[in-house]
C-alpha cells in the first residue's frame, strides 16, 4: 500500500464520519422540530387512535344486535371480541400511518427545505417519530382495555408484537416512498391510497383468523404479507393462536424487498422532484 | 472547489398557447468555480436562470443532467425565505437551521435576535412578519454559520451604495475570510466586490478571471445595457408568464 493509498483511505474515513454526522444532525434537527409542534396539541395524538377505535366499536356493536336477534356468534378467538378486534386494527393502522399521514406533508415540497435535508431524511424521521408515537399509543390504548374491558389484553410475549411492528414499519416505509412518487405526478393519488388502505383491511386478517377459513382462500390471502404481520401481532396476546399459515421468514423478506424498493425508488425519482 | 460535471438545467415556464414550456437554461456544461474567490454571477438582461443555477450549486435544485461536487461547505441562497417554516415561531425557525449546521441554537437566536431588534417578535409565527424582516433573519442565519462559500443575490442589499445597510455590512466583512458567490445586477457592485466573474451567456456558463472582462463580455452579448435597469409594463396579468422576466 502506498504512501497515496493511505491518504485517500484516511480521507475517505473522515468524509464518511462527518457525513454520518451530519446525518444524525439533520434527523435529530427534524425529530425536534417534531416535537415542539407536538408540544402545542399534545391531545392531536390521540386523534390518530380514534379511526381504529371507532372501527372496533362499530363491528363490536354490529355483534351485539346480530346476537341480540337470536343468532349465536362466539368470538373468532378467545373470549373477547374487542380484543380480537383491537389487535387486528392498531397493527394495520400503524401501517397505514406510517405509510401516508405525516409523509405526504413533510415530503411535497421540495424548496420548502433547506439544502441540506433531504426527503429521505424527512421519511426517516417521520418514520421514528411516529414508530415512537404509536408504541406510547399502544401501551395506553391495551392498558385502558386491560384495566377496564378485558383482563387479558396485557401480551403475554412482546418479541414477536416488536417484531411485527418493524416489518409493519418497513413495509410502510416502501408503500409510503411509492404513494409519494404517484401523488407527484398524480395529485389525486392520496385519496385513491387511503381508499386502497382501507380496502385492505378485508384482507388482511383483521376481522377473522386466517387459518379458519377454507384451504383455497386461505392459499390466496396468505400472499398478503401484511396479513402474516397481524397474525404475528396477535401470537403476542393469544398464546394458543393458531400458526398455521405464519411464515415469518416470508414476511421478513416482503419487508426487506420494500425498503430496498422504496430506497431505489427514492433514488431513481430524485431528478423528477423539481420545484 | 465546485465542480460542474456536465450539468444541465431546465426551467419549466407558462404561456398562453401552451400550458407547460421546458427551456434549458443551463447547457451540458463542466467546469470548476473556485470557493475561496469572490464570484460574480452575471447574465444580461435577455438570460433566464441565475437564481436556478444558484439553486443547484446550493444542492437546493438538483440539476437535470449531471452532477455537482462540492469540495466545500456551502451556504444556502442566503436571502431565500421559502425554507423557513411559515407556521413555526421565529425563534424554533432560528433555533432549527442552528441545529442543522451545527451551532449552539441559543446563542444564534440571541444573537440573530440582538442584530434584528426582533423582541416581541420572537414568540409569533414566522410566516407573519414583513418580508424585509424575513429576509433580514434568513441572511443573519445563513451569516451565523461558517460556510466557506455564501451564495446570495445583490437584490437582497437594501441600498448598499450608502453602506449603511446591516447586511451589506456583514457581508464585507466576512468576504474578508470567505469566498462567495453573487448574483449581481450593477456593474459598480461587481467591480467593487468581486475578483472574478461566472458569466451566463447562449446558455453556457464561461469562468472569467477578472470582473471587467465578465462585464465587457456580457455588455457585448446581452441585449440591453445593465446598470440602467429595464421597466416592461404589461398590458394583461398573463403577460407576466409569456415573455421574459419582469426586470425591477
Amino acid at each position: 500500500v502506498s504512501h497515496l493509498d493511505k491518504v485517500a483511505l484516511v480521507s475517505i474515513i473522515i468524509k464518511t464520519a462527518s457525513d454520518t454526522r451530519r446525518y444524525f444532525r439533520v434527523i435529530r434537527a427534524l425529530l425536534l422540530k417534531a416535537e415542539t409542534e407536538k408540544r402545542k396539541a399534545p391531545a392531536e395524538a390521540l386523534l390518530e387512535l380514534a379511526e381504529p377505535v371507532f372501527l372496533v366499536a362499530l363491528f363490536t356493536t354490529a355483534r351485539h344486535f346480530v346476537e341480540q336477534n337470536g343468532v349465536m356468534l362466539p368470538p373468532p378467538l378467545g373470549d373477547s371480541v374487542v380484543l380480537f378486534y383491537a389487535t387486528g386494527f392498531f397493527p394495520k393502522y400503524f401501517f397505514i400511518y406510517i405509510s401516508i399521514k405525516r409523509i405526504k406533508g413533510a415530503v411535497s415540497v421540495s424548496h420548502r427545505r433547506f439544502p441540506i435535508e433531504r426527503r429521505l431524511d424527512h421519511v426517516v424521521a417521520h418514520i421514528i417519530l411516529y414508530s415512537i408515537d404509536y408504541t406510547i399509543l399502544g401501551c395506553v390504548l391495551f392498558s385502558l382495555l386491560a384495566a377496564f374491558w378485558v383482563p387479558s389484553a396485557i401480551p403475554s410475549h412482546f418479541a414477536p408484537i416488536m417484531q411485527s411492528l418493524v416489518c409493519l414499519a418497513m413495509m410502510g416505509f416502501g408503500w409510503g416512498i411509492l404513494n409519494i412518487v404517484l401523488a407527484r405526478s398524480f395529485p389525486l393519488w392520496f385519496y385513491i391510497s387511503g381508499a386502497i388502505n382501507r380496502t385492505t383491511i378485508l384482507i388482511s386478517g383483521a376481522l377473522f383468523v386466517p387459518d379458519f377459513l377454507n384451504p383455497p382462500v386461505r392459499y390466496v390471502l396468505s400472499f398478503n404479507p401484511e396479513l402474516h404481520a397481524i397474525a404475528l401481532f396477535r401470537t403476542g396476546f393469544y398464546p394458543y393462536y393458531p400458526t398455521l399459515i405464519l411464515d415469518e421468514k416470508y414476511m421478513l423478506h416482503c419487508s426487506l424487498i420494500a425498503v430496498i424498493f422504496g430506497l431505489v425508488l427514492e433514488r431513481v425519482t430524485r431528478r423528477a422532484e423539481r420545484r | 472547489m465546485i465542480y460542474l460535471d456536465d450539468v444541465s438545467i431546465e426551467r419549466k415556464f407558462f404561456t398562453r398557447k401552451q400550458l407547460a414550456y421546458r427551456q434549458l437554461v443551463l447547457l451540458p456544461t463542466s467546469l470548476a468555480i473556485p470557493t475561496h474567490r469572490k464570484v460574480a454571477l452575471l447574465a444580461s438582461d435577455d438570460e433566464h436562470g441565475r437564481d436556478l443555477i444558484l439553486d443547484a450549486i446550493a444542492g437546493k435544485l438538483l440539476p437535470t443532467t449531471g452532477r455537482i461536487i462540492r469540495d466545500a461547505n456551502i451556504s444556502y441562497p442566503a436571502f431565500q425565505t421559502g425554507a423557513f417554516d411559515p407556521e413555526q415561531s421565529v425563534k424554533d425557525a432560528i433555533a432549527f437551521v442552528a441545529r442543522l449546521y451545527g451551532l449552539n441554537p441559543h446563542e444564534t437566536v440571541e444573537a440573530v435576535s440582538h442584530a434584528c431588534l426582533l423582541g416581541r417578535a420572537l414568540d409569533r409565527p414566522f410566516g407573519a412578519l414583513p418580508i424585509p424582516l424575513k429576509k433580514r433573519i434568513a441572511f443573519l442565519c445563513c451569516y451565523s454559520i461558517p460556510f466557506d462559500v455564501y451564495l446570495l443575490s445583490e437584490g437582497g442589499f437594501g441600498s448598499w451604495r450608502t453602506g449603511r445597510d446591516l447586511e451589506y455590512r456583514i457581508f464585507k466583512a466576512r468576504a474578508l475570510s470567505a469566498g462567495f458567490i453573487v448574483t449581481a445586477r450593477s456593474d459598480r457592485f461587481v467591480l467593487e466586490h468581486c475578483d472574478s466573474a461566472l458569466v451566463l451567456m447562449g446558455a453556457r456558463l464561461y469562468f472569467f478571471e477578472n470582473p471587467e472582462e465578465g462585464l465587457e463580455i456580457k455588455h457585448k452579448f446581452g441585449r440591453s445595457q445593465s446598470g440602467s435597469p429595464r421597466v416592461i409594463r404589461r398590458k394583461n396579468w398573463f403577460h407576466k408568464f409569456s415573455t421574459g422576466v419582469l426586470h425591477r
